[in-house]
């Protein structure tokens, strides 16, 4: 998959945007706050509904303006045309209103869009990915699964409902309203999403675990970079044993749960751990470390993305090889050869860009992008 | 400052407190009230006014009625061995709609959802194990929406149901819509079809 054009209006700085891109690489070059990475920000959005900068869609609206609109098509590899499109209004009260377009037709839900065109991206706030909580890296989990698997996201959905509605109950338990029996209904809910939850995110982890520790060590030190799927059912196999599992393990803490008043077994607790030469990097490791091995799970995610759908992902560096030495820029760059579309952003043109003269440049400032 | 007349403010306000209707749609309406003939007004007043005294709740199966019993559960002709529970009356109407079911309705009066507060001695479910020892349906349908409330309510009415000792209780398949091309289907409704697979 690669991004062949781009249309923005009133889309961050831009007003008015049309750009038309090659496959293969493509390097936007800029100055800081020149717009380089709103381009990025553009494709990810059509791609996958959310922004990877901010959840508040408001701040995508060019200042000023109440409509603003993203349009990028994409080429498969069997070289069939998608148009995603993502229009926002700024509604009476502030309120707002975001409208999801599969070739020129609104779709109702994320659910329809984000497995249509795979995209990868890493930015420098992903360093997160290692250095922040958990959360953050069951995000990671869910934003990379539901590209690959429709299903996912639908789960997902149910999961957290079901858990919403079960933690309700069970803190009316703990204030003596209610009896145990009226949560086993939800406790099923829970269960049947749980398990399959937990049986997406084994397997991922399991593939993105083997390609991120050979990528690392292209890119990073020499430490081994290792991922571990840390869940209450990680030892499961199959839907059935993981539902059997996620009930016993529920049953034995029942008495707990409605002590507490809440659910305390699931997929909403997982971890992903991620290890370099045996220690956490989160708490371990320097940011350097970190930083690379955040770029490792991003591109080994590009990789599984591939190995699972036949189709290679868009894959968007912003702002992230000048951190390292040309070496390690070149191994990075190299991973274009697996995919049809990578688009880098960068302030200057480091050697192992510089080099790549097969590369479509691009300037970017003042809300325009020139070809160079 | 200019305020419409008393009789017309009152109007738009009346029209406003309904679902769906914000100030500009209760004020356009209510316009339009004023533009028509004075006797279809009358006649739309009239009805209104009858609403709360004529349309009563089946004392049997919950759903809208015009008597004590609904068209449905008063007909002679419906096969009262087939039980089939659903969470509001416009889900039995879309049912009769299909004009293929014959047998009797149960309206829950909405789905379990602790969120909302809503629980079992919110929804007909009482009454529903009354009706059902009484009847003994040879098989109760539980046609709630395959959402996570309606399956959670399914599983809740499965396990009061067979505590009640009915031993044939049914759940409506997930299915593709008749006629859909594979290749064209929903990703996850398909999944989800196939998970629901049967032998054949
Ligand atoms: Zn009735």
């Amino acid at each position: 998959m690669y991004c062949h054009h781009l249309r923005l209006h009133n889309f961050r700085a831009y007003r008015e945007l049309v750009l038309d891109l090659p496959p293969g690489l493509c390097v936007f070059l800029g100055p800081n706050a020149a717009g380089k990475t709103s381009l990025l920000e553009a494709m990810h959005l059509v791609a996958t509904t959310k922004s990877p900068r901010t959840t508040n869609d408001a701040e995508l609206i060019c200042w000023g303006e109440t409509v603003a609109r993203a349009e990028a098509a994409f080429r498969s590899r069997e070289g069939r045309t998608l148009r995603l499109a993502v229009g926002l209004q700024k509604t009476a009260g502030e309120a707002l209103t975001k409208r999801l377009e599969v070739n020129g037709e609104v779709v109702a839900g994320a659910r329809e869009v984000v497995s249509l065109a795979p995209v990868v991206m890493f930015g420098p706030d992903d360093l997160s990915l290692v250095k922040a909580g958990p959360g953050e890296r069951r995000r990671f989990l869910n934003t990379a699964l539901a590209q690959l698997q429709p299903r996912y996201l639908d789960d997902l959905v149910r999961y957290r409902r079901a858990l919403r509605q079960r933690n309700e109950l069970l803190k009316g338990l703990r204030e003596g309203g209610c009896d145990f029996a009226a949560v086993q209904p939800w406790t099923e809910q829970l269960v049947r999403s749980g398990a399959a939850l937990a049986l997406d995110r084994k397997r991922f982890v399991a593939d993105v675990g083997r390609h991120a520790r050979e990528l690392h060590a292209a890119i990073g030190g020499g430490e081994e970079l290792t991922l571990t799927y840390r869940s209450d059912l990680a030892e499961a196999d199959g839907q059935q044993q993981a539902e059997e599992l996620f009930r016993a393990r529920l049953d034995h803490l029942a008495d707990l749960e409605a002590r507490r008043g809440v659910t305390l077994v699931g997929p909403h607790r997982d971890e992903l751990v991620v290890t370099l030469g045996g220690f956490p990097v989160r708490t371990f490791g320097s940011q350097g470390q970190q930083r690379t091995a955040a770029l490792s799970l991003k591109l080994a995610q590009a990789r599984v993305t591939q190995e699972w759908t036949r189709e290679p992902p868009l894959l968007l560096l912003d702002d992230c090889l000048s951190e390292l030495d040309a070496t390690r820029a070149r191994a990075v760059l190299k991973l274009e050869e697996e995919l049809d579309g990578v688009v880098v952003t960068s302030a200057k043109l480091d050697p192992a860009l510089a080099e790549r003269t097969d590369a479509a440049r691009f300037h970017v400032g003042e809300g325009e992008v020139r070809s160079s | 400052m200019l305020r419409y007349p008393r009789p017309l403010q009152r109007v738009i306000e009346e029209l406003e407190r309904l679902p769906g209707i914000g100030p500009k749609s209760a004020q356009r309406l209510a316009f339009a009230l004023l533009k028509r003939n004075p006797a279809d007004v009358r006649a739309l007043g009239e009805a209104l006014v009858a609403l709360p005294e004529a349309v009563t709740r089946c004392q049997e199966c919950f759903n809208y009625a015009e008597g004590e019993l609904c068209a449905v559960c008063a007909d002679p002709g419906r096969d009262r061995r087939l039980l089939c529970v659903v969470a509001e009356p416009a889900d039995a109407m879309a049912i009769e709609r299909a004009n293929d079911y014959r047998g009797l309705y149960h309206i829950l009066g909405g789905l379990l959802s602790p969120l909302d507060g809503i629980g079992p001695d919110d929804l007909t479910i009482a009454q529903l194990v009354d009706r059902v020892s009484r009847l003994q349906p040879a098989e109760v349908i539980l046609a709630t929406s395959p959402s996570v409330e309606g399956d959670a309510t399914a599983e809740y009415l499965r396990q009061v149901l067979a505590a009640a000792g009915i031993s044939n209780i049914t759940r409506p398949a997930l299915g593709l819509p008749v006629g859909a091309e594979l290749d064209y289907a929903d990703q996850v409704t398909l999944v989800r079809a196939l998970q629901g697979r049967r032998a054949m």
